[in-house]
């Protein structure tokens, strides 16, 4: 056995530099990077602008239908996921959009919106109903009120939803592995794992990759962190 | 327009993905089931309970199924524990408890892929820190993701460790929502410390967080991707659940038949999880959204 010490005593960049210089298309790890910005954006701002509408919607159902829709919306999200690989593999097949980016994106937001129209539905809760009344006795019509009144006050709730969606999106790895087969088109966390299998493994190369990989969603997550948890906290109470 | 019209119309994007991509699926599934269903786009041909027999024939399922009740048993009380510790000790609000009240969540959003490279590489024999540190200390290194007997347990505790920042915000919570008044007028009539606990904290505490074993129950049986990465199911067999399994049959062996049998057993053994949970934990009161 090689002779280990706790600490590592030679400072070096040259994994980074090795993953962001690759030899083959298997190991292109700055195209994994940029697969994966481009999913996790066009997933965000779909997911961010079904949940808003969808949240409004939901927000002004009479109590009954909102109880029900409130809390199937929520199940989704406890959904085992693990039982549909098979009919989400073939009806992506069918379509013939298998291993491509569309399927996943489609696929991750509807991974994502149900609960986050849910967790939306509550900042929507929030705003006072004479704010929309005043809007309609100065003649705004709903589509209005809902962009010029009711939008800017829940901004928060809305950049809350978009920083989970983006985070969640980011760090998938089980639909990617089913959908995706291009090394061309790995997202990120699929690339990363394809290092793990080979015969030999770099230890010191798949651990700068991590750290790459973690490093946009600790940096989207740190400035939410405390309405994340607080948003978390209320909801998990309600029920 | 109707008002309440409109409001189902808003909802509508999002429940169609609902149904495209859960609803149907599920469905498909429960079919394929009973299909000798093709790698290709064709459709198949009935086969009654063929794929049934087969996977209940097979071996390797009963130990799957073990392993995914050992893997959720393990993972319920742990992530039933841990977090109702971790909570009391958050609970008091000086400045530090608040800072780790928002950062606790950084494990639950680091990207599974990181996790299990870190965790490998953390616990491997000769490289890995836990082991150098072993055997600084004199001990035999322990190889506890190589070791069939250990690596189990080894990913319990991993997922735990990931799971419990989101269970103690829940019961943290529910801990801050319960009235101080209570805990003073029991003092008042003499209750001692473990007493004002199980009749005050715990009860009122479990009308708040009663779903939660449930959530932890579904979420540790649908976990893929941290075992993947880290073991494979392996060594052996021994941490191979039943989603493991189902990806296996589907996308290694290409047997679609028995990877949809697997996954019909599973849907119904959660379902009646389910259903017993509901009919007997549910709190009588009505929660609003």
């Amino acid at each position: 056995m090689t002779s280990t010490k706790f600490f590592p005593d030679k400072f070096t960049i040259k994994n980074y530099y090795k993953l962001f210089h690759p030899k083959t298309p298997v190991r292109d790890f700055p195209q994994f990077i940029k697969n994966s910005f481009k999913v996790s954006l066009i997933t965000t701002i779909f997911s961010t602008i079904i949940s808003i509408l969808g949240a409004y919607g939901l927000s002004n159902l009479e109590l009954k239908p909102k109880i029900t829709i409130g809390r199937s919306l929520l199940f989704i999200y406890l959904f085992p996921t693990s039982v549909i690989l098979i009919p989400i593999y073939k009806m992506f097949a069918n379509m013939g959009i298998l291993n491509t980016h569309l399927s996943l994106i489609i696929m991750y937001i509807a991974l994502t919106a149900p609960f986050t129209t849910w967790l939306l539905a509550s900042f929507f809760d929030g705003i006072p109903n004479s704010l929309e009344e005043a809007a309609y006795v100065d003649g705004a019509n709903w589509i209005q009120t809902l962009f010029k009144v009711i939008i800017p006050l829940v901004t928060p709730g809305i950049i809350t939803i978009a920083a989970y969606t983006f985070i969640y999106s980011w760090g998938e790895y089980t639909f990617s592995l089913v959908l995706l087969t291009s090394s061309s088109l790995k997202t990120a966390p699929l690339g990363l794992a394809t290092f793990t299998t080979e015969q030999y493994i770099e230890w010191g190369l798949l651990l700068s990759g991590s750290i790459i990989v973690s490093f946009p969603v600790i940096l989207l997550f740190l400035p939410f962190a405390k309405k994340f948890a607080s948003g978390l906290m209320s909801g998990a109470v309600k029920y | 327009m109707n008002k309440q019209w409109r409001n189902y119309l808003l909802l509508l994007p999002v429940a169609l993905f609902v149904i495209i991509v859960f609803a149907y699926p599920i469905i498909k599934t429960f079919q394929y089931s009973f299909y000798e269903v093709p790698f290709g786009l064709d459709k198949g041909e009935f086969i009654g309970l063929s794929n049934f027999k087969k996977v209940f024939s097979d071996g390797e399922f009963w130990v799957r199924l073990k392993n995914t009740i050992f893997w959720t048993l393990y993972n319920l009380i742990l992530q039933l524990v841990l977090p109702l510790l971790v909570a009391f000790i958050l609970l008091k609000r000086t400045w530090l408890n608040k800072l780790t009240q928002s950062l606790i969540l950084l494990p639950w959003i680091v990207p599974a892929v990181a996790i299990a490279v870190v965790f490998r590489l953390f616990l491997l024999p000769g490289l890995g820190y836990a082991n150098t540190l072993i055997s600084t200390l004199g001990f035999n290194q322990i190889d506890f993701l190589g070791n069939s007997s250990l690596a189990m347990i080894t990913l319990v505790f991993i997922n735990t460790w990931k799971f419990v920042p989101f269970g103690t915000l829940v019961v943290l919570a529910a801990l801050q929502s319960i009235p101080q008044e209570n805990y003073e007028a029991a003092q008042i009539d003499g209750a001692g410390a473990w007493q004002r606990f199980t009749k005050i904290t715990l009860p009122l505490m479990a009308q708040k967080i009663w779903f939660l074993p449930f959530l932890s129950i579904v979420w540790n049986f649908n976990v893929f991707d941290l075992i993947w990465l880290t073991t494979q199911g392996g060594p052996g067999l021994s941490t191979e659940t039943l989603p493991i399994g189902i990806f296996r049959y589907a996308f290694r062996t290409f047997q679609f038949g028995k990877a949809a049998a697997t996954a019909t057993v599973a849907i119904l053994g959660l379902a009646i999880i389910g259903i017993l949970y509901f009919k007997f934990a549910i709190p009588e009161k009505e929660g609003v959204n």
